[in-house]
């Protein structure tokens, strides 16, 4: 196995009374679909917030795409943060610019192609548009990127039916025509658990099981259902 | 189990089984079984991914080893055809055909069915299965 | 893989970004109908205070309306806190942290942004001022070009002040907003206690006039404060690098 994209040993976060990682060691197979996965504040988001360098570890060592996480790295990974929200003066033209102008690999032709493609207002402003509209806008300013690795955290959370079709299709072509690290966080498992091709288990900031998602469909059936046990045993 | 049409064939995709397999057997099926034709174009990975929700690779890797068993071809900026040769589709019906019937028969054999019973239980199967 | 833009001007782009920001959000649908009807009613009290002046005023008095200039530096300390703090409230922070950018230039295209848009604030509030006071000159009797002449000499100085202590308003404004990404927040309200007393003991004990009667300890001040400006984005960035605590 070649040099995974995404390597963290004993890595451990504190917010406060918080251990929001709790001695947490992993890897991320370059190339692959990996989901991370795990109840509400398993520690998802903040394990992702450290690859992007939003916030730094306590304690523990974290490397992405062979370096530590900064402003540098950045210029090669496509990050989705979580709950949020695009500037709301942006009109879907202009957020293509924004990327041109600002997120290097961006391809504003495919782009343009793909917001075509998922009918957004080319004219309108975010403000204007409905949440699932502004969802489907935020993904294409990830997934049109290539760049070594895309992290979206959450990409389905709050949206419609439709967008999620639209943002399954648009995943599936990021996956398809290039090779792509894709790394995501989602609830929505049963939409989305036909693109993993590695799983991660958090539980309480630290690794409770990972695999590939074809051996553990082959051990315990559906993925879904296997998240739904883990987070189950957990509350109990 | 669910059912997802791609282009005009159906697949039966059940998430809790492991989805390789049963993008490669199904294909092989319809092909074996004349779904898709001799030199039929068959839809292409990003298609087939789009329509059953799953991963491009997994798509690929089942195509690839379609090729390996001499299913199909790709032919350079065309897409992936059924193969044109229909003694190479017979011959791999006639491979599994085989594989299927030895397998059963060590089955039936393990139960101490000898191959006269073995005969008799299926002719009674059969009438059986047509008169209900 | 990665196509290396990093050469390609970004800056100014990045100026103009945080300079377009939504300077309003609540009540996107109002805004259309409330706008007008604001300036009509503001406009309307201007002509009414207009005609009472023709009558009464003391034109000598017409320079205390420079005392607007104490203000004006708070505007753009307030809305410089806004420019990190919306980045919060409206859910963008991510997007603006994980630019991939350093921390200095981040914060640095703030600063100018608000620069620019404070000297646009200043720019508007002193036209309307000069247009008020011409147009009260007119009217009344005792009006001359002279006197508005020495009005606008009055002037000269609060609005070179203004101006001068902008880059020190605006970096701590910054400052003070990205203390609100760090750990550090829940010292904030001790702060703006001690903020408050500081003020309060300033001017009780003379501080503006000690300020505007010694020429050239205000210039030292002034070219001071520049210095403590730029510290203070360089302190930001790094409080950004280091002690973000992002939840």
């Amino acid at each position: 196995m070649s040099e995974p994209v995404i390597e963290a040993k004993v890595l451990s976060k504190r917010y406060g009374q918080k251990q929001a990682i709790d001695q947490l060691t992993l890897q991320v197979e370059r190339g692959s679909v990996t989901a991370l996965l795990g109840a509400n504040g398993a520690g998802k988001s903040t394990f992702f917030r450290m690859v992007t360098g939003l916030v730094s570890p306590d304690s523990g060592e974290l490397t992405v795409l062979g370096r530590a996480p900064g402003w540098q790295t950045n210029r090669q990974i496509a990050y989705l943060p979580d709950r949020a929200r695009w500037y709301k003066q942006y009109t879907t033209e202009g957020t293509l610019r924004f990327g041109e102008q600002f997120l290097p690999g961006f391809d504003s032709g495919l782009a343009k192609k793909m917001a075509e493609q998922m009918h957004l207002p080319f004219e309108m402003p975010v403000q204007g548009m409905s949440k699932g509209q502004e969802a489907r806008l935020m993904l294409i300013l990830c997934v049109c990127r290539d760049v070594p690795l895309i992290i979206l955290d959450e990409p389905f959370s709050g949206i419609d039916g439709a967008s999620r079709a639209a943002i399954m299709d648009g995943l599936i072509d990021a996956i398809s025509e290039r090779q792509q690290t894709l790394l995501l966080s989602t609830h929505e498992i049963t939409e989305a658990e036909g693109l993993f091709d590695n799983v991660l288990f958090l539980s309480k900031g630290h690794l409770r099981f990972s695999g590939s998602a074809e051996a553990l469909r082959a051990e315990f059936g559906s993925i879904d259902r296997l998240a739904r046990q883990l987070s189950e045993e957990e509350q109990l | 189990m669910k059912a997802y049409q791609v282009d005009n064939l159906t697949f039966q995709i059940d998430f809790s089984q492991p989805l390789y397999e049963q993008v490669l057997m199904q294909m092989r099926s319809l092909i074996a079984k004349g779904a898709i034709g001799l030199g039929e174009k068959i839809p292409s990975v990003r298609d087939m991914a789009h329509d059953l929700k799953i991963n491009p690779n997994t798509v690929m890797h089942a195509y690839q080893e379609l090729e390996r068993d001499g299913l199909i071809e790709k032919r350079r900026g065309q897409g992936t055809f059924v193969t044109q040769s229909g003694s190479r589709i017979q011959q791999f019906r006639n491979h599994f055909a085989a594989d299927y019937t030895q397998n059963y028969l060590d089955k039936m054999h393990a139960l101490g069915f000898n191959l006269r019973e073995i005969n008799d239980y299926i002719k009674t199967q059969q009438s059986g299965g047509l008169s209900q | 893989m990665i196509s290396d833009n990093g050469k390609k001007l970004f800056f100014l782009p990045l100026i103009c970004h945080e300079f377009n920001r939504k300077r309003w959000t609540r009540g996107t649908g109002h805004r259309s109908i409330w706008r007008p009807t604001n300036l009509i009613f503001y406009g309307l009290i201007a002509i009414i205070v207009l005609f009472l002046l023709n009558n009464k005023t003391h034109f000598h008095d017409l320079g205390l309306i420079w005392n607007v200039c104490w203000g004006l530096p708070w505007i753009a300390f307030g809305i410089s806190i806004g420019a990190i703090r919306h980045e919060l409230r409206q859910d963008t922070v991510g997007w603006w942290l994980a630019l991939p950018y350093a921390r200095l230039t981040l914060i640095s295209s703030k600063f100018w942004a608000m620069m620019l848009r404070s000297v646009q604030i200043i720019s508007v509030i002193f036209l309307a001022i000069i247009a008020y006071v011409a147009m009260a000159l007119l009217l009344s009797q005792s009006g001359s070009l002279s006197a508005f002449l020495h009005f606008l000499q009055r002037g000269i100085e609060p609005v070179l002040l203004d101006l001068l202590v902008l880059p020190l308003m605006v970096s701590s404004g910054l400052t003070l907003g990205t203390i609100f990404l760090t750990r550090w927040r829940h010292a904030l309200n001790k702060f703006w206690v001690l903020w408050g007393l500081f003020w309060f003991f300033f001017s009780s004990f003379g501080g503006y006039t000690f300020f505007l009667t010694n020429g050239q300890t205000f210039f030292f001040l002034i070219s001071c404060s520049l210095i403590i400006a730029l510290l203070l984005l360089i302190f930001s960035a790094w409080l950004l690098e280091h002690k973000a605590d992002i939840q």
